[in-house]
């Protein structure tokens, strides 16, 4: 018998996915963009070789850590959940795999991050030859990073082992995520821990990772580094033990209480935001409150900072750009999920056997996505006119205009986001086979796609200049690039979406994906124009 | 019996509602994709739904000239950007316009789909549109890295 069969399957499905490719080709180029920036702004002598080597070496494992915690926790939360859901989970177990095979089967899905933080180490290993950065720190940091992939994915797996439902898994991990890197985050700002966040920041791989990149941190010291390492490693195993535990106990299965909800709304126009209004008013009052909490936590937090300067513009921003986020998340979250649990209790198949259309249908998932979300919407709205007002009464009337014109823009900027996040989410629902995929793509092409534009337009920048005669004024180029592929990306992944909704809504919803037609690069029409022909 | 006795396969029907849907989704994505740089995500969109569009009505595309045209005058306006003139850019830029507009109109005139497709005319008017906003975003990027290299 072949060992861990269910790992070998996942390898392979791996290695024939072309985004494994591309995602690492990518982290490498970011990487390399963050690396080439920092050296070229050392050329101009705004930074000493050792010191942009160690801010190079402070953002890239940063966002090493920010990628591999998030990608574990998103690509791990929903396995399990999703075999219970199709009621294939019985099928592997009457044949002789155990709990384990299937858990440890399941971590072969981190080959992709451990790929991308591969592609990427090259570049920060490049920071040793800048100095400022030492073996130890370079090793010790990898070592974390690597941690931590395994920290969060086993969390992941026990997260979606005791879940059925994919969109919660993927919430709660994600959730997990936050809690574990809140109390790294605060070392990093500053801020002196009390005892139980220093014990409990050294029982998760944040403890470790931050002994790593900070060697002087007042909160965890280099020699807790293997002890960190160490604990939160053993928890790792720990928590994958309960979730093999909790697999094989769990066969029966189909314990889904929230899919006996209440009955749809009577009296509503269209059938399909109907079946999705059932659960409206109690969500959306829950998330006012977690958008209440999360402002009165940044408002602390800011306080535990600065005592006297917490009533000042940071604080402001934090809080809208913080619910920003989260309701964009929410959004996100809320369309991947909606047209998918409908097709699996067999909704969307009755609704398509109906006279409504393709349209009609979509429109009413929409419908019901805004109708969750409005509460929250207008709560968030409401908060950032009061921190406008505040805000512009802080820095007065002619200083604030300012203030005020980049609230507003990041207002609009929300509404744009909210609309493009909703119709791909639902794009990628049915697309995809599971929750987190489409809930990360959707993420990834609106969110974080754009930024990448802009680490390639600051080394463009660098190269173009070689670092010399670099001037403030240089810096509106990336800003204008951002700009733009913040738009482009919104604009065209959204637009793709309408189109392919609107086009191939049943194909997509039956799972059977419109024919891919090759791509018609302009070259090649041109050089098949031009080509002589034979005889 | 010979080749030529062979009568083609005739097209399948296609979903009419679905094409006039479709051409006026690529007149307002044209619409958007003609701001220069900010339209260019729905500036591939509407060559995709052309493509889409032609395949389904059974039209003959032939967007050779177009790129051509677009190759050539952006290798002038290239070459007119590198000895510093700005005008000429400028200048390229319209003939090109002028040019490619008259390639579209010919090519609606003269191509005829296997099927009827009464907002046919949308369809051209958001390729037209779309390219443009592609030229004024070559144009756009060209000034501008010409004003920061003044500056």
């Amino acid at each position: 018998m072949t060992f861990l069969p269910i790992a070998v399957r996942e390898l392979l499905v791996s290695a024939r996915r072309p985004m494994t490719y591309y995602g690492r080709s990518l982290c490498a180029l970011n990487a390399a963009c963050v690396i080439l920036a920092c050296l070229l702004a050392g050329f101009t002598g705004a930074l000493s070789a050792s010191s942009a080597g160690e801010l190079t070496f402070r953002l890239l494992s940063l966002a090493g850590y920010a990628v591999a915690a998030g990608a574990a926790a998103l690509m791990t939360a929903d396995c399990i959940s999703q075999e219970r859901r199709e009621d294939t989970l019985g099928l592997l177990f009457l044949t002789d795999l155990r709990g384990y095979d299937i858990i440890v089967g399941k971590l072969a899905r981190l080959s992709v991050p451990i790929y991308c933080l591969a592609a990427a180490f090259p570049a920060l290993g490049l920071t040793l030859m800048l100095g400022g950065v030492s073996l130890g720190d370079f090793a010790g940091v990898a070592l974390a990073l690597l941690n931590t992939l395994f920290f969060y994915a086993a969390l992941g797996l026990l997260i979606s082992a005791r879940s059925w439902n994919g969109a919660t898994a993927a919430s709660s991990a994600m959730l997990a995520v936050l809690l574990g890197s809140a109390p790294m985050v605060a070392a990093l700002a500053g801020l002196v821990l009390p005892g139980p966040a220093v014990a409990f920041l050294f029982l998760t791989p944040a403890g470790a990772f931050l002994a790593a990149l900070e060697p002087v941190s007042s909160t965890v010291s280099r020699p807790d580094f293997f002890w960190s390492l160490a604990a939160s490693h053993a928890l790792g195993w720990l928590f994958i033990a309960a979730a093999s535990r909790r697999v094989a106990r769990s066969i029966s299965g189909g314990e889904d209480r929230r899919a006996r909800a209440a009955r749809p709304r009577i009296g509503e126009s269209n059938p399909a935001a109907a079946l999705d209004s059932r659960n409206t008013p109690r969500q959306s009052w829950r998330l006012v409150f977690l958008l209440a909490g999360l402002a009165g936590m940044i408002v602390l937090v800011s306080a535990l900072i600065s005592a006297a300067h917490w009533f000042d513009l940071p604080t402001f921003l934090g809080i809208i750009v913080g619910s920003h986020l989260i309701l964009k998340y929410c959004a996100a979250n809320i369309a991947c999920r909606s047209l998918p649990s409908r097709r699996q209790t067999g909704e969307l198949e009755i609704l398509l056997t109906t006279p409504l259309d393709g349209d009609a249908i979509i429109s009413g998932s929409i419908t019901a996505i805004k109708r969750q979300l409005l509460r929250p919407f207008l709560f968030v709205l409401a908060m950032d006119g009061v921190l406008l007002i505040l805000g512009w009464c802080k820095v007065g009337v002619w200083e604030g205009f300012f203030w005020a014109g980049a609230v507003l823009l990041e207002i609009l900027w929300f509404m744009g986001n909210l609309y493009s996040l909703t119709w791909l989410g639902l794009l990628m629902g049915l697309k995809h086979s599971t929750h987190a995929k489409a809930l990360g793509t959707t993420l990834f092409n609106i969110l974080l796609l754009p930024w990448s534009f802009l680490a390639l337009a600051t080394a463009f920048i660098g190269v173009f200049t070689m670092g010399r005669n670099l001037s403030p004024e240089m810096a509106f180029m990336p800003a204008a690039e951002l700009l733009v592929a913040l738009v482009v990306c919104n604009l065209g992944f959204g637009g793709w979406a309408v189109s392919e909704l609107r086009d191939h809504f049943r194909l997509l919803a039956a799972h059977q994906l419109p024919p891919a037609r090759p791509v018609a690069w302009p070259w090649k029409s041109i050089f098949n124009k031009l080509r002589p022909r034979a005889g | 019996m010979s080749a030529a006795a062979i009568e083609p396969l005739p097209l399948a029907p296609a979903d009419r509602v679905r094409v006039i849907h479709r051409s006026v989704r690529c007149f307002l994505f044209g619409l958007v994709g003609v701001v220069p740089c900010f339209g260019m995500g729905m500036v591939w969109l509407v060559f995709k739904l052309y493509r889409d569009i032609a395949a389904e009505t059974g039209e003959e595309v032939t967007l050779f000239p177009l790129h051509l045209t677009s190759l050539a005058g952006l290798a002038v306006a290239a070459s007119c950007f590198l000895n510093g003139l700005p005008d000429g850019v400028l200048a390229d830029f319209v003939v090109l316009l002028g040019l490619q507009f008259l390639f579209l109109r010919r090519q609606y005139l003269k191509n005829a789909p296997a099927e009827w497709n009464p907002a046919r005319h949308l369809v051209y008017w958001g390729l037209g549109l779309a390219n443009t906003g592609l030229l004024l975003t070559a144009v756009v990027v060209l000034l501008v890295i010409t004003a920061l290299n003044h500056l």
